[in-house]
């Protein structure tokens, strides 16, 4: 346990050493600061799905808890003229709010079954959302969001932190006691109550903290572009994200998310986007598809050699 | 009355056209077990194939069918197989993987397609029934035949050919079957090929109700899981019942609500059919 504490602190350190070191790499490149922002951020979902993945589960809906996050946040500050801080909690709380219905509806539910659920549980919140013109603005879209970080530097310190504490809630969920009962509900349920641990309990909390943490990150998201509309959050690309930086990264080690996020979403933004615009987020689907028939424990696994455990 | 005579013609073909769009889903499921989440998109392929070969083209829908049945019945093959020779193969990877063939696709269409909006324009001609009151346009008669032609010609198959009967076999228990002398990848094909004929009638169809656009496959996706899952595997009975159950509450949905509550009945009638298969499978096997 303390060789694993020291891991993590260095794992704290690390971001936090090369973030500093790219911001002053960069200092003046607005664009490149601004993708690997945004790179934090997609990698704070992706920490989040993951912690709901641990449990056992997988979902295709996460773009609900972000987009609601969003909205909520946004719509909040629009109709109770509030310009603080305090209103990325109200994008969180909605999430949560969500979540709580999923888990109420969904608990029962497995495998395959799980999955479907939530990918049309995602589609559910897009249509209402869509078509709820008197609360959201419908499919016209709110424009003039509250702007909540004063420059690029700024909205990047930020999302620095926020993936900190993402990498380190991520953390606990593989390390710590939680982690070995997150462990034991996915391998074997039964197993997990003859020895105490109460399945549906753990799989809620990982559930409500996963659409928490992704209703922030929609939140920041949403008063950063500081335009919205049902489209931009409730897609499948944004569900898709969490789950190809996951496994690809790695979905059974500490840094996966964030590292499967860093590598794809620059190389897709700062490589990619230039050349081929309108068809670069194929990349994603080929990462998909790659890593899943390869390396299905992702590059972290891959390169450490670390010998297979844990199947999802 | 002339109103619910209305919506039934409208029910009866939608639902029938539901039935055609989730056969290939259906067939490929129960044969090889993979929830395949690209077919949507593979109908799409199909749509649009008919799209160039019609508008630019300007070829009929007969001449169009052959075509986009043998690109379909390829490329469902590609897909499939690419996913059936994974070294891990649950039903939660094939949706994994298929996702990922899907993002792929749609990527693929935006490219290639652009993201407008397209349909095939058709003129339609309308024939007045019960005294001159109730109309069906000549679109919903090609929905109406070519659905239940395609349904009708399955079913002969599966129950009066010894094919059919050994594909039935594969699909209720394939280990049984393979012991009785089957060659189950033979079946797995054929099932792909059935599924890919099924997909290429309904593409230049599904060109024509609906638009088209590189997302559009996520819908009859969904359509698709909801019949399979209601009607259970290989029974092509209830899977029309199940087609003309959907077209109903969809139809009367958007009658009365409007058509953009269409997709809500839709994801909503997944999620309950999900959880109640759950409860019924826990009462089961208690």
């Amino acid at each position: 346990m303390k060789q694993e504490v020291a891991k993590a602190t260095l794992g704290v350190v690390l971001i936090i050493g090369l973030s500093l070191l790219f911001m002053w790499k960069f200092q003046g490149r607005e664009d490149v600061i601004s993708v690997i922002a945004m790179a934090f951020l997609f990698a704070s979902v992706a920490f989040a799905w993951n912690i709901h993945a641990l449990s056992g589960v997988v979902s295709l809906g996460h773009a609900a808890f972000f987009g609601l996050g969003a909205y909520g946040s946004a719509l909040f500050a629009y109709y109770f003229k509030v310009g603080s801080w305090i209103i990325l909690l109200v994008g969180g709380t909605i999430a949560l709010g969500c979540a709580v219905v999923w888990h109420l509806f969904f608990e029962q539910l497995r495998g395959g079954a799980y999955t479907l659920a939530t990918f049309a549980a995602a589609e559910i919140v897009r249509v209402v959302v869509d078509n709820w013109d008197s609360l959201t603005m419908g499919s016209s879209g709110l424009t003039n969001i509250v702007v909540l970080f004063s420059g690029t530097s700024e909205f990047y310190l930020v999302t620095m932190v926020l993936v900190i504490i993402a990498f380190l809630i991520h953390w606990a969920a593989l390390k710590t006691c939680w982690g070995l009962q997150l462990r034991t509900v996915r391998e074997d349920e039964l197993a997990a109550y003859a020895i105490g641990v109460n399945p549906p309990r753990v799989r809620m909390v990982s559930l409500f903290v996963s659409a928490f943490i992704t209703g922030l990150c929609g939140a920041i998201f949403v008063h950063r572009v500081t335009y919205l509309e049902p489209s931009m959050v409730f897609n499948l690309h944004i569900s898709a994200m969490p789950l190809v930086f996951s496994f690809l990264g790695g979905r059974f080690t500490t840094m996966g998310p964030l590292i499967g996020a860093f590598l794809l979403y620059s190389v897709d933004q700062i490589l990619l986007s230039p050349f081929l615009p309108s068809t670069h987020q194929a990349v994603y689907g080929f990462a998909i598809v790659i890593t899943v028939s390869f390396m299905p424990n992702g590059i972290c696994a891959w390169l450490a050699r670390i010998p297979q455990n844990a199947s999802g | 009355m002339e109103q619910f005579v209305q919506l039934f013609i409208q029910s009866f073909s939608l639902g029938s056209f539901y039935t055609l769009l989730a056969l290939g889903f259906a067939l490929v499921f129960s044969v090889t077990h993979i929830l395949n989440l690209a077919h949507g998109e593979l109908i799409i392929l199909a749509g649009y194939v008919a799209y160039v070969l019609e508008q630019k083209l300007s070829m009929g829908l007969w001449e169009t069918l052959p075509i986009a049945i043998a690109i379909s019945v390829v490329s469902l093959m590609v897909v499939v197989s690419f996913v059936l020779h994974q070294r891990r193969l649950s039903e939660l990877h094939s949706l994994i993987i298929t996702f990922g063939i899907a993002l792929i696709l749609q990527n693929c269409y935006l490219g290639t397609f652009s993201a407008n909006y397209r349909i095939i324009f058709h003129k339609s001609r309308y024939f007045s029934l019960l005294g001159g009151h109730v109309f069906i346009s000549s679109v919903q008669l090609y929905l109406i035949t070519l659905s239940l032609g395609a349904i009708g010609g399955l079913y002969i198959l599966f129950r009066k050919t010894f094919i059919g009967k050994a594909l039935r076999a594969t699909i209720q228990d394939r280990f049984a079957a393979q012991m009785a002398g089957i060659p189950i990848p033979r079946m797995q094909l054929l099932g792909m090929v059935l599924g890919g004929i099924a997909i290429g009638i309904a593409g230049p169809l599904y060109a024509r109700v609906s638009y088209l656009h590189p997302a559009a496959g996520i819908e009859p996706t969904i359509e698709a899981i909801i019949l399979t899952l209601f009607a259970g595997m290989g029974r092509i009975r209830i899977l029309l019942a199940g087609g003309w159950l959907l077209g109903v509450a969809e139809t009367t949905t958007a009658y009365f609500l409007g058509s953009q509550w269409r997709e809500f009945v839709s994801a909503m009638v997944l999620v309950v059919i999900l959880i109640f298969r759950e409860a019924r499978g826990r009462e089961n096997s208690v």
